[in-house]
């Protein structure tokens, strides 16, 4: 990996966005910054994916995979505090979607040996400029820090402020993802309070490996386009959540096919499939409920014949479960930060025991 | 209470603005039934009466005319439920969701219980909001609990029906036997939708009303908050007072706080929290050494309090929501995550208090 240290000497900011904090800070441009849980390993580091390489994406999906989601930044630094400065586009505000998730920052920094939260960087309400302390008045110990991107919105600009005196470095690159995390606005990560808390996020800090994050909220119906993007990429293990959005025909029109198109590359890749989770907005709609009956009992059938025949295929089921409370969920489609954890403890010790069989290393 | 049945034949409603379907029949949510309010009077989208208490600040005054923890109270076999509903809209801030700040969140009963339903879907910005909130639903008669948002002024909210249905509900407040006074962490700042507070997670696991008087950043046991607390009438109070203030405001008001309380509720059950830990100060050491030095000030306090007055609790942990720090949305407010912790902490305690002063 090229080796860049970003020391001392960066460029001293001149926004215009006054930030309430020190005088004596500088901010260092976070662009050549070591990236992570990125599915690809060159290409812009603030978008996910180079989609201008997959020329067959339909334009929503390439707006959203322009997006950052679940990407973040690592770095070292010894300041008491953090900053950040960061410009993004202005659009796709969500009733349901908390602006510090699509639109602000995570920070996680190591504490022995574990990610632990650190502080969030709070956006604008509206608007596409942006700057906010993340964390302050820590020891000036240097450590390990994790920022996690946002996950709705395209991201610009992006300066780290730190104390003038103090030291801030990165080993630069792309670190390869061996797993990658295919779905709906499941995993995107709706309904999240934060960049950290999708599925993806949480159990690529659970399982101690970078995950990849290409959900694609409302649109990941198993296209053709979507199982050539997958056939594409380079990872050890694929994780789907493709049976949230499509209808219960279009699984049984499209599954097999886009098997088919991702074997194709990866014949002997791990492949596990998660069954969506119960949408609470069927508690009382008979409509949701049959719909997404039907839908799922055609996934488990297909995934069922499918597996007969590829020893390396993996169903998970329940997959995406959100506890029997009926609490789990924001907006009775997107889990909350309450469900996505429900979900995280029920699929973490089935993803981790399929990755102990493949030798996928893991550091937790 | 006056008990009027304006079932079918109710008003229409013509609502500049909307443009009202023809197939939705509309009704006044304020001619329904209010649960968890700290009064039984005023204005019913308020959840105190703030004309009364002229000694507020500005900015609990504010607060408290948003419908906070609220819900109104119908019965319908309508097949779907809409909600038209207006609001002023301010105070649009990035760590609050837009459907919890100014949404609504519907509960309908079920075997006994109260069952998620769904929720009405607010702007991003603007006043005006009309969102139908499920359909599809069989035609048997429901008792719904409809939230109201949590951070803005609600102006006017219409319930609409299938024309052909019925809609039943009568005028009137229900009291609240169990009041909760606090900060933002009572509040509901960072919530995903308006019945994920405690006081509601814990309203509907007790089934109890609970009236939610948190009011973000600024609960620091003033003396205007004793005097309004003093005067609401009802069985027991629980406080998250120690968010706020420093050590030494909790120092230096607390027992003039209870004081003031006792002048009205003798032996009213009083139960203080301990204020959650904050995510913040994971690495911040100032954060972490003035939380501290707030929790050692709580317990000296309460200590203090207990020797002379068996009516009062401190549940310690209180707002408890667990040690892997992934519970907040911004270090400081919890999530939904954090919410269902500290419920599933306070629940059991709070149920035993109930019990010992039979409070149904």
């Amino acid at each position: 990996m090229n080796k860049l240290l970003f020391l001392i000497l960066a460029l001293t900011s001149t926004y215009l966005t006054p930030l309430a904090s020190k005088k004596d800070s500088r901010y260092v441009d976070a662009k050549g910054f070591t990236v992570i849980n990125r599915a690809q390993t060159s290409g812009d580091s603030y978008r996910r994916l180079d989609t201008e390489k997959f020329p067959a994406l339909s334009p929503k999906v390439a707006l959203y995979l322009n997006f950052p989601t679940g990407v973040a930044l690592k770095f070292r630094t010894n300041s008491e505090f953090i900053n950040a400065k960061w410009v993004t586009t202005d659009t796709l505000n969500g009733w349901n979607r908390m602006p510090i998730s699509s639109r602000g920052l995570d920070l996680y920094i190591k504490k022995g040996g574990k990610w632990t939260f650190a502080g969030v960087s709070r956006p604008n309400y509206t608007g596409t400029r942006h700057a906010s302390a993340i964390i302050a008045d820590m020891d000036t110990t240097m450590k390990e820090c994790m920022l996690y991107l946002p996950l709705f919105i395209n991201l610009k600009s992006l300066k780290i402020g730190v104390s003038a005196d103090s030291k801030i470095e990165s080993d630069g690159g792309f670190e390869r993802s061996p797993i990658i995390a295919i779905g709906s606005s499941l995993t995107h990560g709706t309904g999240t309070s934060r960049p950290g808390m999708a599925w993806p996020a949480q159990l690529s800090r659970r399982l101690g490996v970078n995950i990849a994050n290409l959900g694609t909220s409302g649109i990941q119906k198993m296209q053709p386009f979507f199982g050539e993007l997958a056939a594409k990429l380079d990872a050890d293990c694929f994780i789907f959540d493709t049976f949230s959005n499509p209808t219960a025909e279009e699984i049984e029109e499209r599954f097999i096919p886009f098997l088919q198109s991702v074997r194709a590359s990866h014949p002997t890749t791990p492949l596990i499939f998660i069954e969506t989770l119960n949408r609470e907005g069927s508690n009382f709609s008979e409509r949701i409920r049959t719909s997404e009956l039907k839908k799922k009992e055609t996934a488990k059938r297909l995934i069922e014949q499918a597996m007969k025949s590829d020893s390396n295929l993996y169903y998970i089921a329940p997959g995406f479960y959100l506890g029997d409370d009926h609490e789990g969920s924001s907006d009775g489609t997107h889990p909350s930060d309450l469900g996505y954890k429900r979900a995280v403890d029920n699929i973490e010790p089935q993803i981790r025991a399929i990755l102990s069989k493949y030798n996928i290393k893991i550091t937790n | 209470m006056k008990k009027v049945l304006l079932a079918i034949l109710a008003c229409m409603m013509t609502v500049t603005g909307f443009t009202a379907p023809k197939n939705v029949k509309f009704y006044d949510a304020r001619e329904m039934t209010i649960v968890n309010r700290a009064e039984n009077n005023g204005d019913f989208f308020r959840r105190v009466d703030v004309e009364k208490y002229p000694d507020l600040s500005k900015t609990a005054r504010l607060y408290l005319t948003y419908p906070t923890g609220m819900a109104v109270r119908f019965r319908t076999n309508s097949p779907f439920i809409q909600a038209n509903w207006v609001v002023k809209d301010t105070l649009n801030s990035p760590n609050r969701m837009p459907l919890s700040a100014k949404g609504l969140d519907l509960y309908i009963q079920k075997d006994g219980k109260w069952l998620w339903a769904g929720v009405a879907r607010p702007k991003y910005v603007g006043a005006k909001n009309s969102y139908k909130i499920v359909s599809g639903m069989d035609n048997s008669m429901k008792e719904c609990m409809l939230y109201l948002p949590m951070f803005v002024e609600l102006e006017d909210l219409k319930i609409g029906v299938a024309p052909d249905s019925e809609i039943i509900f009568e005028k009137g407040i229900e009291r609240s036997p169990i009041i909760a006074v606090g900060s933002s962490y009572t509040h509901g700042t960072s919530t995903s939708r308006p019945a994920m507070a405690w006081p509601a997670q814990l309203s509907r696991r007790l089934g109890v009303n609970i009236a939610n008087i948190g009011t973000s950043g600024i609960q620091k046991m003033e003396p205007f908050y004793a005097n309004m607390v003093a005067g609401f009438d009802t069985d027991m109070f629980i406080f998250d007072t120690f968010s706020n203030p420093t050590a030494e405001e909790i120092r230096a008001r607390f027992k003039n706080f209870v004081k003031t309380i006792r002048a009205k509720h003798p032996n009213t059950p009083l139960v203080f929290l301990q204020t959650f830990y904050r995510e913040s100060s994971n690495f911040e050491l100032a954060k972490r050494k003035e939380e501290d030095e707030k929790r050692k000030a709580a317990d000296e306090v309460m200590a203090e309090a207990m020797k002379t007055d068996k009516n009062i609790y401190y549940l310690k942990p209180g707002l408890y929501a667990g040690d892997d720090h992934e519970s907040t949305c911004d270090g400081t407010h919890p999530s939904d995550l954090g919410y269902q912790r500290a419920v599933d902490n306070i629940e059991p305690q709070v149920r035993k208090l109930m019990k010992k002063y039979r409070i149904k």
